[in-house]
């Protein structure tokens, strides 16, 4: 799929915009500061609904200003019209979203529609942080493939608060002990579910991650292991597992084990995690490798390409492995790339392209090639 | 600034109350200006006389006239069926379709810990005691299929199966997430005909 035309509306740097995209490659070009990433952070809410940069709403609405409102025309077999739309009332931030004009009020039903894949510089978090960077990228490209992933997710934060919440209750206020019955039983359920599907995931994406990875740097590819702190996606199991650890989790006010506490592990086959051993470039290349798996994956369980969008990223790859990601990527895939310089280097590996300025913040205006 | 304290008053208090927005609330506020004064005195009354005559039915918990509701004296009702329903708005919904002839039990809430209610809190004591009277052969759960609703319908099926009495869930043909209170007669009456046994 394309982005063939973004609207947005007070977002950011922009009072209003309008672009149209090339359904090729399309390069966004200015000095830092101008307004590039904001253009890809309105692609990415349109098809996340969240930002990739984490923000909260309230800081994307111009300054100033007491909304924002974003659409995008996306081409596929039909068009589509994806609109996301974001008001400050006096207490709260509300979000609309909106598919061909109808609204959509659930999350899952909106996400997984409009596919893009963000190349970014924070995309190293997902290797150098704390478990749960790595665990939000891989929720978020399970939940593109299954819906009802992104559903069981949000049902178990649901439960995983109450039970955590009737913890310190337990201890603080003396609530029996019993009433955490109801709550083992469907936290194991849903956390066997949710657990079972990283695992299914993980088999299949170890492989497309490990072959890239080879592919773009030519020295030993990590493989990736799910650390499972209840050690079975068992219901059954993982609920005998709650009752053991029931009086250590009264005492300290939280759950221990379940899909909130595992990670994914990239080691060699020594079993030395990547982390105590790999160079900041290779650190880089994993990441990147990530985000070229997840293109794939998602293009092989959707049947449809995604639209990249590379923030930036071109900068810190030396030029060997910019050309293997290039080509890795060349697959008729819609390109958004945005950089500060024309870079004749990698502009030359790409046929036909369109070219975007952005000079005076906030003003864009197309150049010709 | 209004033109009458009076009728800023009115729209105030209207638009307080659920689903009204000052827009609704002026446009009743002038309704009730326009209508006929005994008309409005009606009115007036009969708010008064639901806050001050009804009481909370001391078998099912729901509103009543009396101690005792009007359901629950019905000699012509199955007494051996008990459908639980969390809170008395969703009693009027199932017999607005006409077709359930059971009795009611209103908990008057869902067990949720985020909101610091635990079954404690809920009208739980009488149930015990009617499940346990004999007369009764099956509880049907009809709460919302919320986690709090899932919560509070295996916390019953728990604290019910040891009367020996079976326990069924209305079938959610309810759209995930829809209340009760919103769904037509028609889902109603299929998701109480497809009730499934829970076996805990
Ligand atoms: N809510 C807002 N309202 C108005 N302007 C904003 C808002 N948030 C950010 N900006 C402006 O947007 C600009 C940053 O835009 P953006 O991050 O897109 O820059 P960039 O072109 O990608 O720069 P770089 O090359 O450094 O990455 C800043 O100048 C900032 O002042
Ligand atoms: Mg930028
Ligand atoms: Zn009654």
């Amino acid at each position: 799929m394309y982005v063939e035309e973004l609207h947005v509306k007070n977002f950011r740097n922009y009072a209003r915009l309008h672009l149209t995209f090339s359904p090729g490659i399309n390069f966004i070009i200015g000095d830092n500061g101008v307004g590039k990433s904001n253009i890809l952070e309105a692609l990415s809410i349109l098809s996340n609904i969240k930002s990739f940069r984490n923000m909260h709403d309230a800081e994307i609405i111009k300054w100033d200003e007491d909304s924002y409102f974003c659409s995008a025309v996306v081409g596929d077999n039909d068009d589509t019209i994806f609109e996301v739309g974001c008001g400050l009332t006096a207490d709260a931030v509300k979000k609309r979203l909106k598919i061909d004009g109808k609204e959509i009020n659930s999350a899952a039903k909106y996400y997984g529609r409009l596919l893009t894949v963000i190349f970014s510089p924070p995309d190293i978090n997902i290797i150098n942080g704390t478990p749960d960077f790595r665990r939000r990228f891989f929720d978020s490209v399970i939940s593109k493939i299954d819906g009802s992933y992104l559903e069981a997710l949000g049902d178990f934060k649901r439960i995983l608060s109450s039970r955590n919440k009737l913890l310190k209750d337990i201890k603080n206020t003396g609530r029996d002990a019993n009433q955490l019955d109801v709550w083992d039983a469907l936290f194991s359920e849903k956390a066997g579910f949710i657990i079972g599907r990283r695992l299914s995931f993980i088999a299949k994406f170890r492989r497309l991650f490990q072959y890239h990875y080879s592919n773009i740097a030519a020295d030993e590819a990590p493989a990736i292991r799910y650390q499972c702190s209840s050690e079975s996606d068992d219901s059954g199991r993982i609920f005998q597992k709650l009752t053991e650890l029931r009086k250590r989790d009264i005492l300290f006010g939280s759950t221990s084990i379940g899909p909130q506490r595992d990670d994914y592990i990239l080691e060699n086959q020594k079993k030395i995690r990547f982390t105590n051993y790999a160079s900041q470039g290779q650190r880089r290349t994993a990441a990147v490798t990530l985000k070229v798996s997840e293109c794939e994956i998602v293009e092989v369980e959707k049947n449809k390409k995604s639209i990249i969008l590379m923030d930036d990223i071109f900068s810190e790859l030396d030029e060997k492995r910019r050309s293997k990601i290039i080509d890795v990527l060349q697959r008729g895939n819609q390109m958004i790339f945005t950089m500060v310089h024309f870079d004749p280097v990698a502009l030359h590996r790409f046929g036909g392209y369109k070219g975007f300025t952005v000079e005076t913040p906030g003003t864009v205006s197309e150049l010709s090639v | 600034m209004k033109s009458s304290s009076y009728l800023d008053a009115l729209i105030k208090k209207f638009s307080k109350l659920p689903g009204i927005g000052t827009k609704s609330a002026s446009r009743l506020a002038f309704h009730i200006l326009s209508m006929p004064t005994d008309e409005v005195e009606s009115l007036g009354r009969a708010m008064v006389d639901l806050k001050k005559n009804t009481f909370t039915c001391t078998i099912c918990g729901g509103i009543a006239d009396s101690e005792v509701c009007a359901i629950c004296h019905d000699d012509a009702r199955d007494r051996s069926l008990i459908c639980v329903v969390e809170d008395a708005k969703d009693v009027l919904t199932i017999e607005g379709t006409g077709e359930y002839r059971g009795m009611y039990h209103v908990l008057a809430g869902l067990i949720s810990p985020l909101d610091g209610v635990g079954p404690e809190n809920l009208n739980l004591r009488t149930l015990a005691q009617r499940c346990g009277s004999g007369a009764v052969r099956e509880v049907i759960l009809a709460l919302n299929p919320s986690i709090e609703g899932e919560a509070t319908s295996l916390y019953l099926a728990q604290l019910i199966n040891p009367f020996g009495v079976t326990v069924t869930r209305i079938a959610h043909g309810l759209p995930v997430g829809a209340d009760i209170e919103f769904a037509d007669n028609a889902t109603i009456i299929k998701s109480l005909e497809g009730r499934v046994k829970i076996s805990r």
